[in-house]
């Protein structure tokens, strides 16, 4: 029972996360923001620091709600930067290097194998009180983004999408447009790398690479374009389906269990454009 | 000492220009960042390593280059030829899959760990160089020229060089676009596998290395800009000194630090490259 | 109330690099485009036409001189990169491009109502609030009617022509006081044109507008348009 409430807060946490990409970068923007596992470990690495480095480990851990937004939003202004800069796969691209760059400044600061023993505050110490916890945190994201599909902002960033000509000549002004979508999208990803660094009592460097961003990345277009369905979709199979697979093989593979997975969802991303271009529940094929 | 710093730096750097130069061919002909072309260089490494357990050196490079080009073709024939068929915008993630798949096999078939390469090197005559060191600017030199030769003087360079410019009106011209997307995977092949044979016999491989000279060599390309395969060569080599110098004045990975640091901040000032076009589409 | 009116002073020009495109003809004035008049331009091919609309619409500054904007709402000089032409543009200025842009992802009846900026509506901050539903606008009900269109259709599935009338529709709807239409009658059927032209002419009366107008056919020029802007031998000059 209690590691299926962990896996289920693990779960939840990541379908925000990816809701957060799915709805807002990729949906709205048309953004390959493979970059967002940046601000999901800035959260994680920022619980941990505080927790280990600063020693807090009581109720004042609830500051991080408005500590990590802030730091994420300073750097989601670089991505958007970045955005107007770089052009599709150029911006994928830089994505990918300011992961590598995360990724070496974790290991700097700290350790290889990153940070232990969180703490968790009150109110959310037990993993049911968590998952509770995160799952409110999914409806309101779930409602928000509902609203959000049915507003007249949204046909605004379709025409954005569609052509930056005829959004210019209509006199709509893309980066004021874009840069809320680029700070909401950090701010969710931020809060839920504070949540899995709760989730897991710690923050390790090796969870937030490429290679696992680009796996949940194949997971929302299985799951479909700028729908919510399937970011759960992806956040349920990238939880439960990793967890089963590594389950079953470890008996026989023993510590080739997680590079088989991998190897499953490597196959999985060559093999999409055949099965399914446009995924379970996207609402347009991936571009 | 700065002399050695500078040496090891230079020689990285060129080994880097070389991997830019298939990352750039690639890049200009698929309009895509094949993120499997460094792991293709490492699967080449890891057959040198193991050729050299029944073999000698030369017979391995062979070998060892001989894989770079059949996975490099066997990469577009079976795998990138058909996603292009079905949906060629997904090809990117087919990159990255097929990069994943390399890598974690790889793992599994040598492990994690730091395969090195099995003898001492030695240095060549009183020179103070490896055999690696003293071959690798020479074969970049053969190997920009011979790209040079190719593509202003024959024939399927020609072809290459009109599939650049425009692959539709290349396509109606009758030019054969899918014997050239073989050609240029073949050399990215060849690329791949000395690349391979240079990265194993002076840092060791592991199945993941191939990312972050990945990263590398694409800034390279990028900063150079990308219609500019020879100065993707000097970026590269810029690059080998910039990491070299900084992990001898902090350590390796602050040298990683400050030099994607660096390249980010010229990547900024100048997206469209130093001595590129602009990519940017208004 | 102020009224619409463009003027684009005698030491205009425009130059690609080094090489002039156009400039103001010699012994010309400054040039006014006066509100409550459609403006026609024509020239030979590479002349330099579209790169005047561009001007127009903003997205090229004068290499010399400057145009000088001025709406009921809005007063602003097109001379140097100093304000961001968004703000411009807002709802003063609509273009019908020379290839029809639409949006695929949206209906033909989203297509045309979005082109009306509703500023108050598109706030990132009414993103959080319950659905907003917009009551279907009977003045696009009444555009679409006349093309034969129910509004549901789905611009994807439309044919080029279809397409052109549409985003002749949209830039009818906007109520915009510049108009930029660039080639905007071209593979739509002679009747339709016909129908198109007297919505113009009323939007411009109506509304005390203006609007520019690109044609290669000289008959829907010279029967549309009150005054000609040549453009010849690159120099610019209007007359009647």
């Amino acid at each position: 029972m209690d590691l299926l409430i962990y896996l289920a807060t693990k779960a939840v946490i990541f379908i925000i996360f990816l809701i957060a990409l799915n709805s807002l970068m990729l949906g709205k923007m048309n953004l390959w923001a493979i970059g967002n596992i940046v601000y999901f470990s800035l959260g994680s690495f920022i619980t941990g620091f505080v927790s280990n480095n600063w020693g807090i480990n009581d109720n004042r851990l609830y500051l991080l709600f408005l500590i990590v937004p802030v730091a994420v939003s300073i750097v989601s202004l670089i991505f958007f930067y970045a955005s107007r800069v770089f052009k599709q796969d150029f911006f994928l691209f830089f994505s990918l290097f300011f992961i590598e760059l995360n990724f070496v400044a974790n290991k700097m600061v700290a350790g290889s194998s990153g940070y232990s023993h969180i703490i968790r505050p009150s109110g959310i110490q037990s993993d049911l009180s968590l998952l509770v916890f995160s799952v409110i945190l999914l409806i309101i994201c779930i409602v928000w983004i509902n609203n959000f599909d049915k507003s007249r902002v949204n046909k605004l960033h379709s025409v954005m999408r569609d052509s930056e000509i005829l959004a210019f000549s209509w006199g709509i002004n893309i980066n004021k447009s874009q840069i809320p979508l680029f700070i909401a999208s950090a701010i969710l990803s931020g809060l839920m790398g504070v949540m899995f660094a709760f989730c897991t009592y710690g923050a390790d460097p090796k969870l937030f690479t490429t290679n696992n961003m680009i796996i949940l990345f194949a997971l929302l277009i299985l799951g479909g374009i700028d729908s919510i369905q399937g970011a759960v979709v992806a956040g349920l199979i990238f939880v439960f389906f990793t967890y089963s697979l590594e389950s079953a093989l470890s008996s026989t593979f023993q510590i080739h269990a997680p590079k088989i997975t991998q190897i499953v969802f490597g196959i999985l991303l060559i093999v999409i454009p055949f099965i399914m271009p446009k995924g379970l529940f996207g609402k347009r094929n991936f571009q | 000492m700065i002399y050695e710093i500078l040496k090891l730096g230079f020689f990285y750097g060129c080994f880097i220009g070389m991997v830019s130069i298939g990352f750039a061919l690639i890049y200009n002909i698929l309009h895509i960042v094949d993120f499997a072309h460094t792991d293709r260089l490492i699967v080449s490494g890891y057959v040198f390593v193991s050729a050299l357990t029944f073999t000698n050196h030369f017979a391995a490079v062979i070998l060892a280059v001989a894989a770079g080009v059949i996975f490099a073709f066997l990469s577009e024939w079976l795998i990138y030829r058909q996603v292009r068929k079905y949906n060629p915008k997904l090809l990117l993630l087919t990159t990255f899959g097929l990069s994943i798949v390399i890598q974690n096999v790889l793992a599994i078939i040598f492990s994690d760990s730091l395969k090195e390469y099995p003898f001492v090197e030695q240095t060549v005559l009183q020179s103070n160089l490896y055999i690696r060191e003293l071959l690798i600017f020479p074969v970049l030199l053969i190997i920009s020229l011979l790209l040079y030769y190719w593509l202003k003087k024959t024939k399927s360079g020609l072809s290459i060089r009109a599939s650049i410019s425009n692959l539709e009106r290349a396509k109606t011209l009758g030019v054969p676009i899918n014997k050239i997307y073989i050609i240029v995977f073949v050399f990215s092949g060849i690329i791949a596998g000395l690349g391979g044979v240079y990265l194993s016999m002076g840092y060791g491989l592991t199945p993941y290395s191939g990312f972050k000279i990945m990263i590398f060599a694409f800034s390279a390309c990028l900063i150079a800009g990308l219609n500019n395969v020879y100065g993707s060569v000097i970026i590269g080599i810029i690059i080998g000194i910039s990491l070299s110098v900084f992990e001898m004045l902090f350590n390796a990975l602050s040298a990683e630090l400050f030099t994607l640091l660096g390249l980010i901040t010229i990547l900024f000032i100048k997206p469209h490259g130093i001595f590129g076009e602009k990519l940017r589409i208004i | 109330m102020k009224e619409s009116r463009i003027d684009i002073s005698a030491d205009f020009s425009f130059s690609y690099g080094k090489n002039l495109l156009f400039k103001i003809r010699e012994g010309q004035n400054n040039i006014v485009l006066n509100c409550g008049r459609i403006y026609g331009i024509y020239g030979g091919n590479g002349c330099g036409k579209t790169t005047f609309l561009n001007i127009l619409n903003t997205f090229l500054k004068p290499t010399t001189g400057k145009v000088t904007f001025t709406f009921p709402t809005y007063n602003y000089v097109h001379e140097n990169d100093t304000i961001t032409a968004s703000e411009l543009i807002g709802n003063n200025i609509r273009r019908c491009f020379q290839t029809p842009l639409l949006v695929d992802e949206l209906n033909i009846y989203d297509n045309i109502s979005i082109v009306k900026r509703l500023l108050k509506n598109e706030n990132f901050l009414n993103t959080f609030a319950l659905g907003m539903n917009e009551k279907k606008d009977s003045e696009i009900l009444r555009l679409l009617d006349l093309a034969h269109f129910t509004g549901n259709e789905d611009t994807a599935t439309l044919s080029y022509g279809q397409r052109r009338i549409i985003a002749n529709l949209q830039v009818l709807y906007s109520d915009a006081q510049l108009m930029i239409l660039d080639e905007p009658f071209a593979n739509i059927h002679h009747d339709m044109i016909g129908v198109l032209k007297q919505e113009y002419r009323k939007k411009v009366i109506q509304n005390n507008s203006i609007i520019v107008i690109v044609e290669h056919n000289k008959t829907n020029l010279h029967d549309f348009a009150d005054e000609i802007i040549t453009i010849d031998n690159k120099q610019l000059s209007l007359r009647d």
